[in-house]
């Protein structure tokens, strides 16, 4: 067996990966989100179309509406009512859906990641069971070990 | 706008860094999950929990320095017994819906049985939450 990070090491590379994915996304980490967009493309993707559709429509209606303020009362209006004169397009394309494929390339990459710490380790092969402990579990649902974890679940969630 | 490669570029990296750093703490190994659940070992409890703290923290600090926009995440019925549920899910397996498939990476073939019952659970929670719960979730942001 290969050694895993210490306690601490672990909390730093979970926390600060939990942040990295916010920092590089915009979004917060959800694994399960990503299942979902997988899972339901065809109607995610239709979604997400209409999605910016109706924001394109916003944002060109926002824009309009700038316009025809900074015509009517000049730029100066714009800076009092304190509006941004840039266009409200680029604000919302910055919140754009982010498509199916990429959540798929996500889970994908989990496997790869999975893969080369394997390789990297030494600890890649087939196997046919989880673990000697996970065989002993699953293969005999009246030993104790499973009702204690069952009874326990509660109390750790 | 970030171009549509950039997008999968940064994902693909993501997924990638996500898959290692679980292997390393030792999220993917049923055995490590099975101490930290019956509490033989505590080191990948204090890992999650020193994860979630440090992430809390700077995300607190960003937010009421409206750095980030803080998000809202509400509270529904379904918050707990769903808890109980994915926990429960994860005993079995040995894996939350990220796990399994670095636990297939690693040549652990159960791990397709997990992922089957991930993907059935989305689409079963999908029909189920809109025919009868209609629960505000806030999920994800994604």
């Amino acid at each position: 067996m290969h050694g895993y990070l210490n306690w601490w090491l672990g909390g730093i590379s979970l926390g600060m990966f939990t942040i990295l994915f916010r920092i590089l996304t915009g979004r917060t980490l959800g694994v399960s989100g990503s299942w979902r967009k997988v899972a339901f493309w065809r109607q995610e993707s239709a979604s997400d179309k209409a999605f910016q559709a109706v924001n394109q429509d916003q944002a060109g209606a926002a824009d309009a509406l700038l316009a025809a303020t900074m015509a009517e009362f000049g730029e100066g209006a714009v800076d009092e009512l304190g509006m941004e004169p840039e266009p409200q397009a680029k604000k919302v394309a910055a919140r754009q859906p982010i498509p199916w494929t990429a959540h798929l390339v996500f889970l994908l990459s989990l496997v790869l990641g999975g893969f080369l710490w394997a390789v990297y380790t030494g600890d890649l092969h087939i196997s046919y069971q989880l673990s000697a402990i996970h065989h002993k579990i699953s293969g005999s649902f009246g030993d104790m070990s499973f009702m204690m974890l069952a009874v326990a679940l509660p109390v750790t969630v | 706008m970030k171009s549509n490669l950039s997008i999968h570029l940064v994902y693909a990296l993501l997924g990638l860094l996500m898959g290692i750093i679980l292997s390393a703490i030792g999220f993917a190994d049923y055995d490590q999950l099975f101490k930290m659940f019956t509490f033989a070992d505590t080191r990948m409890l204090y890992a999650f929990a020193g994860g979630v703290g440090i992430a809390a923290a700077v995300f607190g600090v960003l937010s009421v320095t409206k750095v980030i926009p803080r998000e809202r995440k509400p509270y529904h019925p379904g918050t707990v017994l769903g808890s109980i549920m994915f926990g429960y899910g994860w005993v079995m397996c040995g894996a939350c819906p990220g796990v399994a498939l670095i636990q297939l990476g690693q040549g652990r073939l159960p791990a397709v049985m997990t992922l089957i019952g991930i993907y059935l659970g989305v689409r079963t929670y999908r029909f189920l939450h809109e025919r009868y719960f209609q629960w505000d979730t806030g999920a994800c942001g994604i």
